[in-house]
């Protein structure tokens, strides 16, 4: 048992440890794309800032705190026994060799292709071979996951799934398939120009690919947090889960619709017909019923908790919500911060709307707003409630918890509203410098300027959650450790219908969804389209 | 028995309901996007289903009938970018080149940045792009 601890604190420290770095990179991008002064101003140092920022958020950080997080929930769900112990070490360090891979040549500015690779840019080979190898070091969790939740109905025959185990199985799978877009991008159009091997690259059948990935990565990092809303925060709120059968139902609809909907990314890309970007854009009107689900679920589950502790009337309720249990509070913040950047996200995905903010500030903004607030906030709450549990030692302070998570909500607004603005006021994205000097650029400055603030309080509030973690680790006396438990449910499902208890079914739907959505798309350009164009290769045009 | 029995059926019939709703919902897009919207977008009217489907498909856009012939002003190389023409432009003879090169120094620069304002400043420019320039205007 204890050594299954060590395994998810491994992974969660490194998480966060990169995470704090991805922080720093990301304010100093910040100020240096602001009017204000910024240490090493230079474009390059900027191109390669965004690069390692972005595949650190998108690649690294959200994977290790997915795989920290899944082992500490199979080893309790099956009480200390995960299957893979030592598979899950191996592929911890595929998983780290293959971050200095990546980050290595960013480093030396060969690799400044930003994490959604832009071809027909090319950057060092080396930085595609790392996070292929990260990828391959996450598919050891992926099948760990599918291990243990066999495994769990093997000891148990019948029984339903933990919705946890059940949850995070789901979060492992849809990784699987979303890792398919960028993989094969990587290895069958990317790396054999890297390499020399070919000089001409298909720019349109690359985008393609990764939108298959583009869209689901989103999902996979939400998973985590709706583990989270539907599993912790009822038992820290004092309370109980609303209902079990919800929870199942939007987590399989986000493994079902979150991958047959990536074309949504290319609403302006010319290569794909108007018809396809229609069906994909009304299926992506389909992810949004999970969140609706859970929306209902969360809020009925808080109403429960007030209710129990005395809260009554049709508000009041509120009230009695402990809202100084870090969890409570971070699940409210993060909510509070998922209807603004979920109403952004479908803007984008609206098939004339996308028109209007397409390739602008807006964009960054509303992935800054959905990742970095309604998922980060709860990553952070996670950690508060896993720590004691695999340290056996308390928290170091729930009111600096608390403090620390309003900070970065006060830090997530001020950084991403005026960015939507500027944004809207045509601000582009992707770029190093402005003119601040032209009266028409120069009018986003104060815009700019303020998200500047808005990133050194990010900083700060995760200065402060470091020290926490410190703090809680370290100087404080062990205790008994505790199992992991997880919320009740008002009525504990004793039957749960098949289909909500397994996954295969639900698998062959997404196969056939993705066949229907993305064949026709993706053969087109083998038979339709020849767009091939002359990869432009960084580490030769910087070694010349 | 009876009851795993009475649940598998159960299960079987929303499988059916899941797969049909589904089918009506994909039935609905492609109704919509491949008939129905290619009706109206950018004042086209398609003449036929089959128009419809070509416009939705994205077949027009590369249909040489809907797109009208270049003209020379049109057409700023007659070089095509493909695996012979870059291979040609990459392994070029290097020390014939620096020679053939000093022709350029005297306007433009021994590293590619003319003094005169009105000639164009070469460096920087991508060695492909500079092949083009060279070799691919009409």
């Amino acid at each position: 048992v204890e050594r299954n601890r060590t395994l998810a604190l491994a992974h969660l420290w490194t998480a966060f440890t990169v995470f704090l770095a991805a922080i720093v990179l990301g304010v100093w991008q910040m100020l240096m794309r602001s009017p204000l002064p910024a240490p090493f101003d230079r474009p390059n140092a900027y191109y390669a800032s965004v690069t390692a920022h972005g595949s650190i958020m998108a690649y690294v950080f959200p994977t290790l705190f997915a795989m920290g997080f899944g082992y500490a929930i199979a080893d309790s769900a099956r009480q200390g026994q995960m299957t893979g112990r030592r598979a899950a070490w191996i592929g911890y360090c595929l998983l780290l060799c293959g971050f200095l891979m990546a980050v290595i040549p960013i480093g030396m500015g060969q690799a400044s292709v930003l994490y959604t690779f832009y071809p027909t840019l090319i950057g060092s080979p080396w930085y595609y071979l790392g996070i292929v190898l990260v990828l391959v070091g996450s598919y050891v969790w992926v099948a760990l996951m599918v291990l243990n939740m066999r495994g769990w109905k093997r000891d148990h025959p019948g029984a339903p799934v933990p919705l946890s185990l059940f949850a995070i199985t789901v979060c492992a799978m849809l990784w699987g398939w979303t890792g398919i877009g960028v993989t094969s991008e990587v290895l069958f159009q990317i790396l054999p120009v890297a390499f020399g091997f070919r000089h001409t690259i298909d720019a349109g059948l690359a985008r393609t690919l990764f939108s298959l990935t583009l869209h689901s990565i989103v999902y996979f990092w939400l998973i985590p947090t709706y583990i989270a809303y539907y599993t912790m925060m009822p038992q820290a709120a004092g309370g109980r889960l609303y209902s079990d059968t919800m929870g199942r139902v939007a987590f399989i609809l986000f493994l079902v619709f979150s991958m047959p909907v990536g074309l949504h990314h290319l609403m302006m890309d010319p290569e794909h017909g108007s018809g396809i970007k229609f069906v994909q854009s009304l299926l992506t009107f389909m992810v949004v019923l999970p969140t609706l689900l859970t929306v209902y679920t969360i809020t009925a589950s808080l109403e429960i908790a007030g209710r129990l502790r005395g809260g009554t009337g049709r508000l009041g309720w509120i009230k009695r919500i402990p809202w100084k249990e870090p969890m409570v509070l971070a699940v409210g913040l993060s909510l509070g911060l998922l209807g603004p950047g979920g109403f952004g996200g479908i803007i984008n995905m609206s098939f004339a709307m996308n028109a209007m903010i397409h390739n602008t500030a807006w964009v960054t903004a509303h992935f800054h707003l959905i990742f970095g607030g309604a998922v980060v906030t709860t990553y952070f709450a996670i950690a508060y409630e896993l720590w004691p549990r695999l340290t056996g030692k308390p928290l170091f302070s729930k009111r600096m918890a608390c403090c620390q998570l309003w900070l970065w909500f006060w830090g997530i607004l001020i950084l991403t509203v005026p960015w939507h603005i500027a944004g809207l006021l045509g601000q582009p994205r992707r770029y190093a410098i402005f003119d601040y000097s032209d009266p028409v650029v120069g009018r986003i400055a104060p815009l700019v300027d303020m998200s500047v603030i808005g990133g050194f309080v990010l900083l700060a509030s995760v200065c402060c959650f470091s020290y926490i973690l410190i703090r809680s680790s370290v100087g404080q006396p062990s205790t008994v450790l505790h199992p992991d438990r997880y919320s009740l449910t008002v009525t504990p499902p004793r039957h749960v219908a098949p289909l909500l208890n397994e996954l295969g079914f639900w698998n062959v739907i997404l196969f056939s969804l993705l066949l229907i959505s993305y064949a026709y798309p993706v053969a087109s350009f083998f038979f339709l389209h020849h767009q091939n164009a002359p990869g432009y290769s960084l580490t030769r045009e910087l070694s010349r | 028995m009876t009851e795993e029995i009475r649940q598998a059926g159960v299960g079987s019939a929303w499988k059916y309901l899941i797969v049909a709703s589904l089918a009506g919902l994909i039935l609905i897009g492609f109704g919509v996007g491949f008939l129905l919207l290619p009706t109206f977008q950018e004042g086209r009217a398609p003449s036929s289903v089959h128009t419809a489907m070509q416009h939705a498909l994205g077949h027009n856009m590369h249909d040489a009938a809907s797109v009208s012939a270049p003209t020379a002003a049109d057409v700023p190389t007659d070089i095509v970018w493909d695996e012979a023409t870059i291979h040609k432009a990459l392994s070029g003879d290097i020390p014939r080149g620096e020679k053939i090169a000093i022709n350029c120094v005297a306007c433009h620069g021994e590293r590619g940045v003319a003094e005169q304002s009105w000639i164009p400043i070469l460096a920087g420019i991508d060695r492909m792009v500079l092949y083009n320039m060279t070799f691919g205007e009409m």
